[in-house]
């Protein structure tokens, strides 16, 4: 880990640490910035939302809208929240167990053609969803699965996707194979190795799976959209934009639905922001 | 870390519990219609038919409800199953997905942009028939359903709400302060250019807020002034010739001449907080009663609207209006009949959509004389000016990329990258092989 020098002279104190520092803290303020004023007015009276001169910070704070949003009687976000929830367990329960399994296979496994198709599958990465869209459709048409949740929980069982597969693969790759090799003496199969040796250690790379699939699942616009249409169906983010194309001149409800929406995503990203970190790293086994 | 650690047999417990949940309610049909829905009298029309049926109806402007719930009450032989997409670019990948995949509504809404391309693919059903049968007074109709829902002298479905065009907005107290005339009805944009310097006072206010690549807006300035979009059998682009030239020259020079409008990347055309807060004194919008209320009523600033003739030279104005049509596949013909028969000239449900948005096509002077006064003579600005609205299209065989192709050009004018002339050409030269 990287350490800041204890003694810091004057010249390097004020010639780099502080503009430095100063550079950092004007993009953080500038990346903040949306989400300030998008929950600044999320709490604001009405009145206030586009006052002349604006108001930066509510002089008044309210929690009224938060209460009309659940109440809207044609627009039952509880619901929404509730599938967008689903959708997004079942995405990583999914993602974790068969990325990790077939990620196991690629890095300790060794069978003719195992990385041409590992590149392969690599492959799949540079494929756009557009492209597999149409055949997807009528893939789920016919199973009769359209307008339910299972076009978008299912298929993460199956595989997890190509980016998924390769983290876990390049995590597992840093983790000794003499631990396979003990295990194996003591009588495990290769299914109890993956069990009861390899998932064990891959913690850091299981919570930034976890935290990518979170968010990427629970912003997923595109897949909703497609797969689902009917009222009562719709996960959070495509409920969000019927709410803002319809309700555009309740501003303070688009608003107040865009902060709840945010929270879960943050809550996730800030609690598992060290393993994410680690993770991306992958800075392999510590002692 | 003194916290107890889960065990991975715990672990499992845990996903396959949420996994099982994640199922069981997936698999869980959802309600069709929301059940705060009102329940009203029926509209008087009879069950098509004996068996009940479901009709999949489509649409991108999730404003139906009710309507929908009063439909189901008088047709109890009919359950509709109600499918919103959000609009624009969503409604597009959405819809040309069913239909790729030829799973689409038996009736929909279809984006009037597209509608021409689409029924030149033969996927809509003509209704000329059932009109004939059924009787329909087409006189009472506000717009030549022909020209806005029908293509080759074939019908095939009926625009629901009056065409709004896009007024001219105008503050009041920024043009009494800077001692300038309300606009009017016989302003060009000679006119509009005056009023814009006059009215600039940089860096507080901009004098007009500018076209950007907005549609409606830039085809009416060629239009307006003697040019067109394409030539009569649509085989010809004329978007490089003089007339052409001249609009878009006029509405670049506003930003980067003149200087009295603000360029796109500063403030968008459809900002409408920048006019709201009084930071620009003009603004063209939809002239609906929402864009209005918000403008005016909502935030007290003392504003109106006009429908000025452009150039000058042709009066004319675009707008959108987007039909309901049939899919073609539907083996629910008469519900979807019934149906669109009932969304587009029904008065009831037309009464309760002219509460907040477009008032109805059909019949509209009935409909306007149980509107507040305030509101009659908003719309009576629009209705004066039908005559001049044409539909707002880009052709029949590649509409959306033709827009695509024009708004691509006008943006690189505002950033001075090309002349007008050299970017009309490189328009025309992608636009011509697209009409062949």
């Amino acid at each position: 880990m990287a350490t800041l020098p204890i003694r810091i002279s004057p010249h390097k104190l004020f010639g780099y640490y502080i503009p430095l520092y100063l550079v950092l803290l004007f993009f953080a303020a500038l990346l903040l910035f949306p989400f300030i004023w998008l929950m600044s007015r999320s709490i604001m009276p009405y009145k206030d939302i586009f006052a002349v001169p604006t108001i930066w910070f509510p002089k008044t704070i309210t929690f009224v809208h938060f209460q009309n949003m659940f109440s809207l009687p044609q627009w039952p976000f509880g619901r929404y929240f509730m599938n967008t929830l689903l959708v997004t367990l079942g995405v990583i329960a999914g993602r974790v167990f068969s990325a990790s399994l077939v990620a196991f296979g690629f890095s300790r496994i060794r069978f003719p053609g195992r990385d041409a198709l590992f590149l392969l599958v690599l492959s799949t990465m540079m494929i756009p969803f557009q492209v597999v869209m149409i055949p997807t459709y009528i893939l789920f048409n016919k199973l009769g699965w359209l307008n339910t949740l299972l076009p978008l929980i299912v298929p993460s069982f199956f595989g997890g996707g190509a980016f998924y597969i390769f983290l876990f693969r390049q995590f597992i790759m840093t983790i000794p194979a003499e631990l396979d090799d003990a295990a194996r003496i003591d009588g495990c199969s290769r299914l109890g190795i993956y069990w009861n040796v390899i998932f064990p250690l891959m913690g850091p790379a299981t919570v930034t799976v976890v935290v990518f699939s979170f968010l990427e699942t629970w912003n997923d616009f595109l897949h909703p959209l497609i797969f689902l249409t009917r009222a009562g169906t719709q996960t959070l983010a495509l409920a969000l934009q019927q709410f803002v194309q319809v309700q555009f001149m309740q501003a303070e409800m688009v608003f107040v639905v865009a902060t709840v929406a945010m929270i879960p995503p943050l809550i996730i990203f800030f609690a598992g922001q060290r393993y994410f970190v680690e993770g991306m790293i992958m800075s392999g086994l510590k002692g | 870390m003194g916290t107890k650690k889960l065990t991975r047999r715990e672990l499992l417990k845990g996903v396959t519990l949420a996994v099982g949940a994640s199922v069981l309610a997936a698999c869980t049909p959802p309600p069709t219609v929301s059940p705060d829905a009102k329940a009203t009298a029926p509209t008087g029309q009879p069950p098509a038919t004996s068996k009940k049926v479901t009709l999949r109806v489509g649409t991108w402007w999730d404003i139906w409800k009710p309507p929908i719930q009063w439909f189901m009450d008088s047709n109890p032989n009919i359950e509709i199953s109600y499918e919103v997409t959000p609009g624009g670019s969503d409604y597009a990948n959405k819809m040309l997905t069913q239909i790729a995949a030829g799973d689409y509504p038996d009736t929909f809404m279809v984006p009037a942009s597209w509608f021409q391309e689409l029924a030149a693919k033969n996927l809509f059903m003509p209704i000329d028939e059932l009109v004939a049968r059924d009787k329909i007074d087409m006189s009472k109709w506000m717009l030549d359903q022909y020209e806005w829902a029908g293509l080759n002298k074939k019908l095939y479905g009926f625009v629901r709400g009056a065409a709004i065009p896009m007024g001219l907005y105008y503050n009041k107290k920024l043009f009494d302060a800077a001692g300038a005339k309300y606009p009017d009805k016989s302003w060009t944009w000679k006119e509009l250019t005056e009023a814009a310097k006059q009215l600039t006072k940089q860096p507080d206010q901009w004098g007009l807020i500018g076209f950007g690549n907005y549609a409606p807006l830039w085809h009416k300035a060629v239009v307006s002034n003697g040019g067109g979009l394409f030539n009569n059998d649509e085989t010809k682009c004329l978007l490089n010739e003089e007339p052409a030239i001249q609009a878009f020259q006029w509405m670049v020079d506003l930003v980067n001449v003149h200087k009295c409008a603000p360029p796109p990347s500063v403030i968008k055309e459809s900002d409408r907080t920048a006019f709201i807060a009084g930071k620009a004194a003009m603004q063209h919008y939809h002239a609906q009663w929402y864009s209005y209320k918000e403008m005016s009523v909502n935030f007290s600033v003392p504003v109106w609207h006009i429908l000025y003739p452009g150039a000058g030279k042709v009066d004319v104005n675009f707008a959108e209006s987007h039909p309901w049509c049939i899919s073609q596949k539907t083996k629910n013909q008469e519900q979807s009949w019934l149906w669109v028969k009932y969304i587009t000239m029904d008065k009831k449900p037309l009464k309760y959509l002219t509460d907040d948005y477009v008032p109805g096509a059909y019949d509209v002077q009935s409909l306007m004389a149980d509107l507040p006064k305030e509101k009659r003579d908003h719309y009576q600005v629009v209705f004066d000016a039908q005559k001049t609205i044409r539909p707002n299209r880009f052709g029949i065989k590649a509409a959306n990329r033709v827009q695509q192709i024009v708004n691509e050009q006008i943006d690189l004018l505002y950033l001075g990258k090309k002349s007008v002339k050299d970017a009309m050409n490189d328009a025309v030269s992608q636009i011509n092989p697209l009409l062949k």
